[in-house]
Parts: C-alpha cells; structure tokens; sequence
C-alpha cells in the first residue's frame, strides 16, 4: 500500500504544484473513496479480461490485480485474445467466465458497445462486472476506473506547447487504434489543449499505428519527410510513441516525440530526450483496485460509477526524482532508477 | 495415358461404399478422439464446462470460424487456399452494416447485397488464379491488402453502431434452444456436404485438386469450375462477416484479422490435404469445434491463454503429422 499512497500524493504534488496544473475533472471521486475490504470469508475467484495479452501496460494491470489477490485472499484468472482487435474473442471470453462461474469481471473493453450484451449478462446473473481503462457506453459496469484520457491529453499539450513548441509551429499525431474509447479521447484531448494557441497547426489527418511499433516507424519517417518544419509528434499510448521515436532517432531529426505510456524502453528514450513527455497513467493501480472495487461490492457496499486514477507528466528533467520512480512502478513494479 | 487420368480423376466414384465410408472414419478421427479427450479432461478440470449455458457460448463461438472453414474446405481441395478470409469477413461487415445503419436498408436486402459482394470477390480471387495464372496464395494475399484497405476506406477507419436488435438476434435468438448463428452454420454445413459428396461440382472439385491435368483430359472445365468455387468460397466468407456482425453488434474495420489461418487450420485438424484432393466437411468442421472447445476450456480451467496458443498450435502440426503416418501404414 505504501507505493500507491506515495504516488497519489506525488502525481498530486506534481500535477498542482511542480507543473502548474490542475487534476482534470477534480470532481471524480479517487481510488481512496473504495472501502478497504476485510478478507471475505469465502475464496472468490475473479476474471480480468484485457484487450489483448502480450502489452507490457496490460501486464501491469494484471500485476495490480494479482498484488490484491494475494494479499485479500482471492484468485484472478488473466484472460485476453492475442489481438486488440479481436471483438469476438473478447465477447467470448466475458460469456465463457459468467459460464464458469466466476465471482466478478474485471474488464478493459475493446469496443464501448459491443462488450455491453456480455456484461447486461454478467449482471443479470449477479456477477458485479468493474471495467478499467477503457469502458462501457453507457457506463453499466459497477464501476469505472480510469485515467481522465481527455484531460491529461490537454495537459500534456499544455506542456508541449509551453515548452517544447514555444508556442508555435507544426505537430502531427500518431494514435494506436480508432474504435477504442482510448483511442479516441486521447487525440481529442490533445487538440483540445492545442486549441488556445492560435500559432499551433496540425499536420494532416491523424494516421493510426493499430498497436504495432513497424507501422508506426514507417509513418512517422513519411511524415519527417512529408512535414520539414514538424516540431512535435503525438503518439497516443507506448506503441504509437515508440514508433515515432524510433524513426527521429534514425532519421537524427530535432522533432521531439510526447507520448503516453512508460515501458522500459520508452524511458531509455525519455532519458536520451527523445521523448520529451509522457503521460504515465497507473496501470497497476487499476488492477489492484478493481479487485478491491469487485470485494466491496461483494460485500454489500455501493461503489461510485466512475473513479479516475492519477497520472503523472514524465519528462526529463524529473525522472529522476522519486515520483518519477514511482509513477514508473505503475508499469514496472521491479523499476530501479540506478538499474 | 487417357485411361489412367480417367481412373485417377474419377477415383473417388471407383471405391466400394464400405471402405469410402472407412477411409471417412479415418479422416476425421483425430478430430473426434482429440475433442473427446478435451472433453473430459474440461468437464473434469470444471463441470460447469459440461453445462447446458455453455455449449450454448460454445455452439456461438464456433459458428464464424465453422462457416470459414466450410469455405476454407472447397477451396483447398482444388489444391488452393484462401488467405483473405478475415479482411472479406472485415469488409463485409463494415458493408452490411453501413447499409443497415446509414443507407436504412431492410436487414434482408442488406444481407443479399453482402453476399453479392462476396461472389464478385470471390470471381475477382478466381479471375486471377484461371485467367491470370497468379497462384491462389498470391491471389489472395493480394485480395486481403484489398479488402482490409477497402474496410477502412468505408467509414475513414471508424467503427458502426447502432444496429437494431432485430438483426442481432441472429446471433442471440434462438431455435430449440440452439443459436441462430450456430444454426446457419448447421445448415451451411449441411448443403456443403451434400454439395462436395453428391453432386457433380463436388466430385469435379475434388478431382481437380488430386490431379488437374487428369481432371483437363476426362473434360472438366477445371478453369470454369476453379471460378465457381472461389465464387462459393467469396460467398461464404461473406456470409461469415454478416455472422460476426451480428455477434459483436459493432463493425470494426480491423476485426476478422487471423480468421484465415483459423479456418485453414480446422481444414487441416479435418484432415484436409493443402496439396488437394482431400477433405470433408464434417472434418473441417469438427477441426473448429475442436479450436473453439480448446479456447473455451482453458479458460473455464484456468489454464493460461498462453499455455492454449502452444497446445493449438501442437494440436495442428500432430494432425498432419497422424495424417501422414495413417497414409504410409496403409
């Protein structure tokens, strides 16, 4: 518990003080507003089921997940297609853990419609159903926890634009997926925290990588040529940043990449400066407080329908500060600042 | 020399009731016994996996991948493969459910112009192996590229939503208790077998794969016929797509990717020969329940999906491997 406490107050710190900005949408409750939970008496097994099995981010979460599981006394199933991409896969696996007779879903939904009639199902057989990351629409799960992706999106343009464009000049955005609810609120956001400065342009249309780091080196190396005077490249999770700034990095362009996400080798990138800023959200957090959202539920409690987990503005100036290194433990528990 | 290529065309007819029916037993019994084994070893790991609820998610989760590989089943008996089934699959759904949700088409006619889509790929795909020579892995490869770029060219790369609930009950309504889309499957199946082990088009069909040359000597079009069951194999998969649609209640221009090497493998747990002249359907079929049992039960076990990836992909190369092992023994 102590790391996660460590973090909220850093991400807090960092986001009022350090950086000159505010939470975005303050007004949803946090992770601190679940009930601890007593260990049930009962051995409950859960499911979480992600939307695809081999990212490092969905890992984390899984990692979250199986902390609380340990220490609450309870056992998760990790389920996930091989693909994003994979509708039917998923659908699938939610109708397979209600058949199976799970005690409680925790799921980051491909598609905010599609997953709906699996989940309706899931509850009509009294199974709660948590949804992390990327949710519902509408928002029929028992809760939901997740990064405010339009705000921190607009937060991390505010900081590009203030500190690395100067106020001006070209960027262009690399997303990683167009159906995800993810994928969607990200660009958004970022144009929207674009929006104030009139001497800032988009370039192009925003060119989608579909989770695949080639896909996204091949379209930023067109767009390096494409835009000569480009200062800045978006990509919207770790996959559609690392793309992009493998591409800077051959090409020895000066375009800096910001980004979301922080697997290792996106922080060797952000301490050479290729990426100039990252968005860290708290994978591990939303795992580990999904069981415990799934455990108060269990238990009678009434749980809030959304709650936003913090996130941190990694840069590299401060990483490595002791937030920095805590945020990072989001995605790698085993992160060593000095390793 | 004509006499030869006439018995070798025709083997198929020339063989005893009695043994085409033992060598049909043969053929699919490593599907039989491997989805026998799962089914204890699941049914004892979870007894719920023996529950009526989910057979029933089964029976769902199978009937994409069982009307592929029907598809799937045609085509690598000529010898051929089609490795643009997932795209097709993408790209007809993004169709019917454009024609649903924005150009307010009735369900029916939106479904036959999908189909009809499917046949004009499938005649492109067959064009391009009888008139152009380009070999079908090609061709196909080529028509994935096409559909997958033309899914997304639809809507721009954004997804469909907003079917209504009368076409979703073709995945979630019900006849005696069954899926609808499991049904459809049933069916499809049905006809096919009836199509490859009846009638002259599947008799021309197998005969073309084990020997084009001999199948050209005893006078089968075999260029008019390969375009015949590309057409049927276009057909289907799109019928697949309106399928998938209707299961997942969204279209994605992404979705379907990998369906292909699916079907291709429950062709081949089936005991489909990809150098042609064999296969069944009900092999064909079996090989995807036998996928989809895979799938579904570990996860009611709670084996790791990882651990399901490795023991499938043992599942498909041990099925050759039997395969050829029954043939040298014989």
């Amino acid at each position: 518990m102590n790391l996660r406490k460590t973090l909220l107050g850093a991400a807090a710190v960092a986001l009022l003080g350090g950086m000159g900005m505010a939470p975005a949408m303050a007004a949803a409750p946090t992770v601190h507003s679940l009930p601890v939970p007593a260990k049930p008496a009962k051995h409950y097994h859960f499911t979480l089921i992600t939307k695809s099995n081999a990212s490092p981010y969905w890992l984390a979460v899984r990692e979250g997940a199986d902390a609380a599981a340990k220490k609450f006394g309870v056992s998760v199933a990790f389920e996930a297609p091989a693909s994003g991409t994979d509708l039917a896969g998923q659908i699938g696996m939610v109708n397979n853990a209600v058949t199976g007779g799970t005690n409680g879903i925790i799921l980051a939904a491909q598609n905010p419609q599609a997953l709906l009639k699996p989940v309706k199902s899931a509850l009509a057989h009294h199974i709660p159903v948590v949804t992390v990351d990327s949710g519902l629409s509408p928002n029929i799960s028992d809760c939901f926890l997740a990064t405010s992706n339009v705000g921190a999106a607009a937060a991390l343009a505010k900081y590009t634009a203030d500190h690395l464009m100067g106020g001006k000049g070209e960027y262009a955005i690399v997303d990683f997926n167009h159906t995800a609810s993810t994928g969607i609120a990200r660009p958004k956001g970022f144009m929207l925290g674009m929006k104030s400065y009139p001497h800032i342009r988009k370039m192009g249309p925003i060119q989608y990588s579909n989770n695949d780091v080639s896909a996204g080196l091949r379209i930023a190396t067109t767009m390096l040529t494409q835009y000569p005077h480009l200062k800045v490249i978006f990509g919207a999770n770790d996959r559609a940043a690392l793309g992009p700034a493998e591409a800077v990095q051959r090409a020895h362009a000066k375009v800096k990449v910001v980004g979301f996400d922080a697997d290792l080798g996106e922080i060797a990138l952000v301490k050479s400066g290729i990426i100039q800023a990252s968005i860290l959200q708290s994978p591990y957090d939303m795992g580990y407080y999904a069981v415990v959202a799934l455990l108060d539920k269990l238990d009678g409690k009434t749980l809030p329908k959304r709650i936003n987990t913090p996130y941190f503005l990694l840069t590299p100036k401060n990483l490595g500060s002791s937030q920095a290194t805590a945020a990072i433990r989001q995605y790698a528990p085993k992160y060593n600042p000095a390793g | 020399m004509d006499q030869q290529a006439r018995t070798a065309a025709l083997d198929v007819e020339s063989i005893p009731r009695g043994r085409m029916l033992w060598r049909f037993v043969r053929q699919i019994a490593f599907a039989l016994i491997s989805i026998a084994v799962l089914v204890v070893v699941f049914g004892v790991l979870n007894p719920r996996f023996l529950s009526g609820g989910n057979w029933f998610h089964i029976a769902q989760q199978v009937a994409v991948i069982a009307i592929l590989a029907t598809g799937q089943t045609f085509i690598i008996a000529t010898a051929g493969i089609d490795i643009s089934q997932g795209s097709v699959v993408a790209l007809s759904s993004m169709i019917c459910a454009i024609a649903i949700v924005d150009a307010h088409m009735p369900a029916a006619v939106a479904i036959v112009l999908t189909l009809a889509l499917g046949a004009v790929i499938g005649a492109i795909i067959g064009l391009s192996v009888v008139a152009l020579g380009v070999p079908p892995f090609i061709a196909t490869l080529g028509m994935l590229a096409v559909a997958l770029g033309a899914a997304l060219l639809t809507t721009n790369g954004t997804p469909v939503f907003g079917l209504p609930n009368g076409f979703q009950e073709i995945s979630q309504g019900t006849v005696m208790g069954f899926p609808n889309m499991a049904w459809i499957a049933v069916l499809l199946a049905l006809f096919s077998a009836y199509l490859l082990n009846k009638t002259r088009f599947g008799r021309y069909t197998l005969a073309i794969g084990s020997n084009a040359e001999a199948a050209r000597r005893v006078g089968i079009n075999v260029p008019r016929h390969l375009l015949l069951v590309y057409v049927f194999g276009g057909i289907v998969s799109s019928l697949a797509g309106v399928i998938y649609l209707a299961y997942t209640a969204a279209a994605q221009p992404t979705s379907g990717a990998n369906y292909e090497l699916y079907a291709i493998a429950a062709v081949v747990i089936g005991g489909g020969s990809l150098f042609g002249g064999v296969g069944t359907i009900l092999g064909s079929i079996l090989g995807a329940l036998l996928m989809t049992i895979l799938k579904n039960g570990t996860q009611l076990a709670g084996i790791s999906p990882y651990v399901e990836q490795v023991i499938l992909g043992i599942v498909v190369v041990g099925a050759v491997y039997v395969d050829n092992l029954r043939r040298r023994l014989r």
